[in-house]
């Protein structure tokens, strides 16, 4: 599943374990046609806002992608975004490159 | 991906019209149902896989036989090749020479001389220190610190700070930049010897060349007639005292156990399930190890390395040629063995003319390797407080296509037999131009002796085996003279015997098999410097050909501009986890376009960007090659999602030959080297585990990193040498005092360590907050679905927001609070993240 967090937060529970958490907001599932086409390398999904808000436990996010804008069926049609995963994602990682963490933004 | 496609026409792809009609082709077995390659793939990771020759040569039986050891032990072939015999068959120079290199090679002993170490460096290498080193004085620890954080910048930075602190604290001993260095080299045993080498780059003077006065290939002397003095000089480091220093501190040596812990871990997984694995997660898990584990050629107090090679300008607008070779231990796990830190500096050739004898180069590297396999490393393993005698198993030697040749000895892309991992398939050529191209089927109407011969199959391509490259070896040394030396290359296509043959075969993997792919080159140059000159247009296009008749070739004119300004348009939504963001192609692919960028363009943007542009057959056919390489890529890549990826590497070459080449000789050169190496990469995988582990992007990136520490201009190469040595020292001091070194990555303050590598990171609400009653009613409904925890109607909880979260992988995800305050074009979007599997509740059919 694909989703846009809105932000990051921390739960005390009755049992006073705390839990974190991120408020998400849901692409769609993708487009099905695209991804025949592509041999499902093509993930088109539209963004569902409001209506894909959720939340989750962020120890289920796995990786950061991106969601890159296109209109596979015209100008006119609903806004659509498809998935990038970083290439192997461990190329780079794996040579140790990893973010570097400004304290603060 | 479905087994039993009906015909070959879901995606469009036009079948061979010659494949299709009753003529010897089809009799020769070569029709090609795309519906059949899955069943004739061989087992997911099993026995079949291991003895590596393509399903028809494998024993019926073993697949899922618990007593696997026993099987594959039938199956192993190691080198067992008579380097007596193979000397006596050489008659030409060149091969002689060669055989001298691989004999002294084999006769290698740290006695002879050639590693000139010193009777102190000797014995310590024979009787490293049984105990943890230590800094005892405080004013040496301060200049190692000093040393350490000046190490980018001059000498003359060490030598003010060190003054500036002996003006507040004359009572200090801190050590000169002279002292502090000689410190370093006693500390660590790290060293470099040094050897004479042409003054035109040609050839060193080691080996069979030691006592050479004057150059073979350009003549020029050795020595500077006036100083007698040698003209020129390169460095190898030695690896011997820095494997000692890896183990010398209990953290380090804990984390050189990874390989043994790893492979008991394997073994146990090969046991229970009949032979067969599920994932391969790392080289270990390739064929080729096991094999030598099994074979008892792999022990556990041994190391197993890897050695890369490339070369570099070291600018761009002069010849300044540098080569360089590293040695990746391939012992520490797979997050820590591809850093700088860990990345050990093999030599280094100085330029700014190519070498023409390499092996010269390589030899006192490998001559210290191989001496120390056949005496053993004595290692003191702090993790076990035991000393343990260590031989280094070469697994792996790596390069690019033009390097390789060097290490392989093989003719390289443009040669009958062209494929590097050498399999037995044999390339075309035009008439009159000896560049042969691997085209699987043969042209219409096409008669050139050699090359006539009938189409291969895809299904079933030419194999592979050891015993091809001895015999073509033997048939190739015996050329009496140099014209049956040429014809004989061309058939066998190996130049000459390989170096790494004079290596011990009982410590390494064998020759040719130890030098596998290179994914780098291959999907991010080769595959685009195809493709992409294809579809604008610009590929070479012989004159009975014309580039009206190609369907594909869309990517020009407005097409291009427009399509170059898509692919720009993506990197505000590319995080900056994903590194260089790929350039507008239309206006920079030409300038010095990254194999990091092609990455990010073809495969990740590749499906969205192309969509729409490339005519449906053509893009529907890039699109396997993308689904593929998304695989292949993975560091962790499981059995059946290999399968898949062959299965459409092998459709993906068999089309381009239908699409694009289309059995016409003209196009001919279309059928490059890259479309055949495809068809292999899965099968390398089960062979050497996940080709990431051994592809160049290590190379590359270390030559980067040593280039831009270059500090003088002046002297580049000398320098460069300088900072190789002072690279390997400084490992193995950081290997001995973890401590030297400020934690890497640290948590920042303010941030929450979630556990299991998760952090949360501020920026943070200064005071908690109600949320909006939507963002309430999804709390609610996951606090009941997930939790089991019923909450009043009424609850209205407060919160504090956060803005980012570190994930276990180093990405760091943000979120949209915080990234919408900027504009998009100061944005690195990076607020999109993929969730593991759907928690319980789906927000389409919420509660």
């Amino acid at each position: 599943m694909f989703a846009e967090v809105q932000y990051y937060f921390r739960l005390q529970l009755e049992d006073n374990t705390e839990v974190t958490l991120a408020m998400v907001s849901c692409f769609s599932s993708p487009n099905k046609t695209l991804l025949d086409v592509s041999y499902n390398t093509l993930r088109s999904c539209t963004y569902l806002g409001q209506d894909g808000l959720m939340v989750i436990d962020v120890k289920y996010i796995n990786s950061v992608i991106a969601m890159v804008p296109h209109q596979p069926f015209g100008g006119d049609s609903v806004q659509r975004y498809f998935v990038v995963e970083k290439p192997g994602l461990e190329v780079t990682c794996l040579g140790g490159v990893e973010e570097r963490v400004p304290e603060n933004e | 991906m479905k087994q039993n496609e009906p015909t070959t026409n879901t995606t469009g792809i036009p079948r061979d019209p010659e494949q299709d009609g009753n003529d010897e082709s089809q009799a020769n077995g070569s029709e090609t149902p795309i519906d059949d390659w899955e069943s004739q793939l061989p087992e997911p990771g099993s026995l079949e896989d291991i003895s590596c020759q393509g399903p028809q040569s494998v024993p019926p039986a073993a697949p899922h036989d618990p007593m696997f050891p026993e099987e594959i032990r039938n199956t192993v072939q190691y080198e067992d090749i008579d380097l007596d015999e193979l000397s006596a068959l050489a008659k030409l120079d060149h091969i002689k020479q060669a055989m001298e290199f691989i004999r002294a090679l084999e006769g290698a002993s740290l006695d002879d001389g050639v590693s000139k170490l010193g009777p102190e460096a000797l014995h310590r290498l024979r009787n490293p220190p049984t105990c943890p080193a230590d800094i005892a004085s405080q004013d040496l620890r301060l200049g190692l610190d000093l040393f350490l954080s000046t190490i980018n910048s001059s000498q003359q930075t060490y030598t003010s700070t060190r003054k500036a602190i002996l003006r507040r604290h004359p009572d200090n001993d801190i050590p000169t930049y002279d002292q502090i260095k000689r410190r370093i080299v006693e500390i660590t045993g790290v060293e470099s010897i040094e050897h004479d080498m042409c003054v035109k780059s040609c050839l060193a003077y080691t080996g069979p060349f030691a006592e050479l006065n004057a150059c073979l290939e350009c003549g020029e002397p050795r020595c500077d007639p006036i100083t007698k003095k040698a003209r020129q000089t390169f460095h190898t480091m030695l690896l011997g005292p820095q494997l000692q220093a890896l183990w010398r501190d209990k953290d380090s040596a804990e984390q050189m156990l990874y390989r043994r812990r790893v492979t008991a871990m394997i073994l146990e997984l090969l046991k229970e399930n009949g032979g067969i694995l599920p994932t391969y997660d790392d080289y270990f898990y390739g064929s080729e190890y096991i094999e030598a584990v099994l074979d008892g050629r792999v022990q556990d107090t041994d190391v197993v390395l890897m050695l890369s090679l490339d070369g570099a300008q070291l600018y761009r607008y002069k010849q300044s040629d540098c080569w360089i070779y590293i040695w990746v231990i391939m012992d520490l796990s797979p997050g820590l063995r591809y850093k700088k830190k860990y990345v050990l500096i093999g030599g280094i050739i100085p330029g700014p003319h190519k070498p023409k004898i390499v092996d010269s180069y390589l030899f006192p590297g490998l001559h210290h390797v191989s001496a120390l396999q056949k005496e053993g490393l004595p290692i003191w393993n702090a993790s076990h407080n035991v000393v343990e005698i260590s031989r280094l198993f070469f697994a792996l030697g790596a390069a690019d296509g033009p390097g390789m040749t060097y290490l392989n000895g093989l003719v390289g892309h443009h040669g009958k037999n062209g494929c590097r991992i050498y399999c037995s398939a044999t390339g075309r050529h035009k008439p009159g131009i000896s560049h042969y191209y691997p085209a699987f089927y043969k042209p219409y109407n096409y008669d050139v002796e050699g090359c006539s011969h009938n189409d291969y199959s895809y299904e079933n391509p030419p194999s592979r085996s050891p015993e091809l490259y001895e015999k073509n070896l033997r048939y190739l040394m015996e050329s009496p003279n140099e014209r049956q030396y040429k014809k004989r290359r061309l058939e066998t296509g190996i130049c000459k015997p390989s170096i790494f043959l004079g290596l011990d075969p009982r410590h390494k993997v064998a020759i040719p098999l130890c030098f596998g792919s290179d994914i780098m080159h291959l999907e991010s140059l080769n595959i685009p410097d195809l493709l992409i000159p294809l579809w604008r247009g610009t590929f070479d296009c012989d004159k009975t050909d014309s580039r009206s008749t190609w369907p594909w070739a869309v990517l020009r004119g407005d097409v291009w501009e427009a399509h170059g300004r898509d692919v720009a348009a993506a990197t505000p939504y590319l995080p900056g986890s994903f590194d260089r963001p790929p350039r507008n192609p239309a206006e920079k692919i030409s300038s010095g376009y990254k194999a990091w960028e092609f990455l990010l363009y073809l495969y990740g943007l590749g499906p969205g960007v192309f969509y729409n542009v490339l005519p449906q057959t053509y893009y529907q056919h890039f699109c396997k090659l993308v689904f593929a390489v998304r695989i292949i890529n993975q560091h962790q890549i499981k059995t059946e999602d290999l399968q898949a990826a062959h299965q459409a590497l092998v459709e993906f070459a068999h089309e381009f030959e239908l699409l694009y080449y289309q059995r016409r000789t003209d196009r001919l050169h279309f059928v490059r080297q890259s479309i055949h190496a495809l068809t292999h990469l899965a099968l390398e995988v089960i062979r050497l585990g996940p080709l990431i582990c051994s592809s160049q992007w290590t190379m590359e990136r270390t030559i980067g990193n040593l280039v831009e520490e270059i500090r003088s201009h002046l002297h580049p190469y000398a320098n460069l040498s300088q900072r190789g040595l002072e690279r390997c020292q400084i490992n193995a001091l950081k290997a001995m005092f973890p401590d030297l070194e400020e934690p890497e990555n640290p948590i920042p303050r303010g941030a929450k360590d979630l556990g299991n590598g998760f952090v949360l990171l501020r920026a943070r609400d200064g005071t908690a907050r109600h949320i909006t009653d939507a963002e309430c009613q999804v709390l609610k409904c996951y606090l009941r679905d997930t939790r089991g925890i019923d909450t009043p109607q009424d609850w209205s909880p407060k919160i504090s927001r956060w803005a980012r979260l570190r994930l276990p992988n180093g990405q760091v995800a943000r979120s949209a609070w915080k990234e919408k305050l900027r504009p998009l074009e100061k944005v690195r979007m990076a607020r999109n993240v993929m969730v593991r599997c759907s928690p319980s509740t789906s927000p389409l059919n919420k509660c």
